[in-house]
């Protein structure tokens, strides 16, 4: 493959709050479903706010068929059965994957947190300590790769709630250097009581719902997750008269190099990211149509993501909608901005964009459009998605509508 | 795109023989194994070991004290081994504009430690919120761009054994694409005791590997399998070639190639792909432009693992098909140091470059591979990085000594 190729997107896989597979999960976004509700291990817990996004429903050997998988950790679980997903809406067959170099880059905020939470629950009592030998952050790719015998790149990006989106955009460059051939990328994590405990400690999380840019806006609401995209040159895709959804155009990495948990307040990072999305991409500003926020519902963000957007677009800052669907399914974490992308890829097959729902009150500090609680038809050919994180990560991914 | 158009300005180590910059390190390699006892404090006060870990660290001795506190050893590791590599490269963070330097690091486990405790802290009842960020596995990267006040970028990986060679590489990427005009890149990671302990590792519960032994490690030894810990952290400054000629200095190594892959059985079935392999190493020596018979050095990432160490034994053998560069293998002075192994590697290329020798203390004994035991001196030019993990994870890189 020559250098600077096109990156097209060949399959999406999607698990999250508001629903388990693609057609789920996108008919639930774009129809404003909450997947928000009390989470199981908290029933009782002392805290008083026990809302987010678990999924009591999945069940790994429901969607895939690898022995054991029910033995590794949560968040490949969930990282194996959006893989599968992903694989198969391509149309590629196992023989056919295994057979080229495809690999596998995964983004996580707290990998297999829930096998730490276990051993310290149940040690020295046998069970979890040999669980603990998919603890490693590296195991999560390893297993997906072993699972499903992929011989290419493999690798967990753990760039906290940005990684999504990372993985996404070392995939591309894997892809454009010729290192192989296919690759799946997104993110995972599982539902986390040290996230939970965490936040809470920082008074981050709502007692209630998730209400990006809104002025009365309270917090987050700690959710799990996964979902991969199956990117490939668009050469290859052509050729084995694969659907093609959408092209990466790019990406771009910055950071805050400013504090651990806040943001910049004039968020330099993900100015940076989106510049050298931008650039990634040769996109100008002008053309984006629809920005798929972070947006997390904290004051601190939103109010920040704000500035970034107006930075980045300009005098069209106000007119292009911008959305979160963090508002549906609470924040997946490593899995949110690759959750992000696959609605992203959607928007621009389906010409329909996500709302973010629950918004009220506008803030005069977060004057944009943030498509309030409808969903809208506006059959965008450029959408950029933005990912900020705990210790300045920040990545921005650029997609574009595929003419064929 | 990665043809010898970025190099290497700078090293900074923190390892189990010392603490220092390039020039140190290159001045007095380490001169023995530093594998000695260690105690699994974490659960219990007896359990002891052989591991390889930076023993008295005190990062009061090297850092500022405001903050140190509320960080864990794989972020001072890193903050200092940034510290000693920046020093080494004749670079003045304070004078660079921010906003044009990056940083990324390859670590598997470094902040593992903190997530078991905060989590511990949390089930009695109170939890410290300035703990809770450094449970992040891209803490330490994290910690040195905001420690630092840098804003170019900043990246984790997490991929085995390669880790920190997929940060070299990202770097090189980065450099390359005009992101940033410094990265910081290397690899680091510290113990953690709870998921080292004995128990675990004693029964091969974690990872299947005997990773806590009683005997001396034995890479490339067919009847003889014992991996121990390590730990410890390589940062290396990482410029365009043209900028490092317009501030007046030299390159001390070239990244030259590069190449990544998985195998997918090796797990499973205990025999590893040693055809795949060779194809790896091959593809990084096209990428670096360097035929088989010009590689003058291997320095490989070989833990002990029998099995795995004769599979790359084979493929080497068959790359360089009658070329016998010496081998040299970090692990055996230094434990496996899991996500940090690349940047080791890649330290001992730089200074067997720099110190026309290189060191190692493989045992003795039959193998295929012209082992280095002790000092070997020669004139090194074309370096071939291999790290290739237990679990399947493949990445080799290749390191050139600038003309």
């Amino acid at each position: 493959m020559t250098h600077n190729e096109a990156i097209v997107i060949t399959g999406l896989g999607a698990i999250a709050p508001n629903g388990i597979g693609l057609d789920a999960f996108w008919e639930n976004t774009v129809n404003g479903v909450s997947g928000i509700r009390d989470v199981t291990s908290l029933v009782h817990a002392k805290r008083e706010n026990k809302r987010g996004g678990e999924i009591p429903d999945f069940k790994v050997t429901d969607l895939v068929e690898i022995p054991d998988s029910e033995a590794f950790g949560r968040a490949t679980q969930l990282s194996l059965a959006a893989a599968t997903m992903a694989l198969k809406d391509s149309g590629l067959e196992p023989a056919e994957w295994q057979a080229m170099r495809t690999g596998v880059y995964l983004g996580t905020t707290m990998g297999e947190s829930q096998l730490a939470e276990s051993f310290n629950r149940h040690f020295p009592e046998g069970q979890s300590e040999a669980s603990l030998r998919y603890y490693p952050s590296n195991m999560m790719p390893a297993m997906v790769s072993i699972s499903l015998g992929l011989k290419g790149p493999s690798g967990l990006i753990p760039t906290a709630c940005a990684a999504g989106n990372y993985a996404i955009g070392y995939a591309f460059d894997m892809l454009q250097s010729g290192r192989a051939d296919c690759m799946l990328a997104g993110g995972a994590d599982p539902w986390s009581l040290i996230a939970y405990e965490g936040f809470s400690a920082m008074f981050a999380i709502s007692p209630d719902c998730c209400r990006p840019f809104d002025r009365d806006r309270s917090g987050i609401l700690i959710s799990e997750g996964a979902a991969l995209l199956v990117l490939e040159s668009e050469k290859r895709a052509r050729a084995r008269g694969a659907r093609i959804y959408a092209r990466l155009a790019g990406y771009g990495i910055g950071a805050d190099g400013y504090h651990m948990t806040g943001p910049h307040p004039e968020g330099r990072g993900g100015i940076q990211a989106g510049r050298n999305a931008l650039r990634s991409a040769r996109i100008s500003p002008d053309e984006v149509d629809y920005v798929s926020a972070h947006g997390t519902g904290t004051q601190a963000n939103d109010k920040t993501e704000t500035l970034i957007v107006k930075s980045l677009l300009g005098d069209r800052a106000k007119r292009v909608p911008v959305s979160s669907i963090k508002s549906m399914i609470g924040h997946t974490m490593g899995a949110a901005s690759a959750l992000e992308a696959v609605v992203s890829v959607k928007a621009l097959e389906t010409g329909v964009i996500p709302p973010t729902v629950n918004f009220q009150n506008p803030d005069p500090e977060c004057d944009l459009d943030v498509v309030p609680n409808v969903a809208r038809r506006i059959h965008p050919e450029v959408v950029m998605s933005n990912s900020f994180a705990f210790g300045g990560n920040c990545a921005t991914v650029i997609f574009q509508k595929y003419g064929g | 795109m990665d043809h010898r158009a970025v190099g290497i300005s700078g090293v900074g180590v923190v390892a189990p023989f010392g603490i220092g910059s390039g020039k140190w390190f290159f001045a007095k390699p380490p001169a023995g194994p530093s594998i000695h006892p260690w105690s699994y404090q974490a659960r219990s006060s007896d359990a002891m070991g052989l591991a390889a870990t930076v023993r008295d660290f005190e990062p009061k001795q090297h850092l500022p004290r405001k903050g140190l506190r509320n960080l864990n050893n794989a972020i001072n590791f890193a903050r200092i081994a940034t510290n000693c590599a920046v020093e080494d490269a004749a670079l003045v963070l304070r004078e660079l504009d921010p906003a044009r330097v990056g940083i990324a690091l390859g670590t598997n486990l470094s902040c593992a430690d903190h997530m078991f405790r905060f989590d511990r802290d949390a089930l009695e009842g109170f939890v410290d919120p300035l703990h809770f960020p450094n449970t992040g596995i891209s803490s330490p990267a994290c910690q040195v761009s905001v420690f630092e006040g840098l804003h170019g970028l900043t990246s984790t990986f997490s991929s085995g054994h390669g880790a920190s060679l997929d940060a070299l590489q990202f770097a090189v990427t980065s450099l390359l694409r005009g992101d940033v005009d410094v990265m910081i890149a290397g690899g680091v990671e510290a113990m953690c005791p709870d998921l080292q302990h004995p128990t675990l590792t004693k029964s091969r519960h974690w990872l299947d590997l005997a990773h806590q032994s009683n005997t001396w490690p034995g890479p490339f030894q067919t009847d003889h399998e014992a991996a121990i810990l390590g730990e410890g952290c390589v940062c290396f400054i990482l410029e365009r070639l043209e900028t490092m000629t317009a501030r007046g200095v030299c390159p001390l190594a070239l990244v030259a190639g590069y190449a990544t892959g998985f195998d997918p059985g090796a797990y499973a079935t205990g025999s590893p792909d040693e055809v795949a392999m060779a194809t790896l190493i091959e593809e990084a020596l096209d990428r670096a432009g360097i035929a088989p018979r010009q590689v003058d050095l291997v320095i490989s990432g070989a833990q002990g693992m029998p099995s795995l160490d004769q599979a790359e034994a084979r493929a080497l053998g068959k790359v360089l098909n009658g070329n016998q560069a010496p081998t040299a293998i970090p692990s055996s002075q230094l434990g496996d140091t899991q996500g940090a192994t690349g940047a080791f590697l890649a330290a001992w290329a730089t200074s067997a470059f720099q110190n026309r020798k290189v060191m190692g203390y493989a045992p003795r004994g039959s193998s295929t591979l012209d082992l280095v035991h002790g000092e070997r001196s020669g004139s090194f030019h074309n370096c071939l990085l291999t790290a290739f993990g237990a679990m399947g994870d493949r990445t080799a890189m290749v390191l050139q000594l600038p003309h």
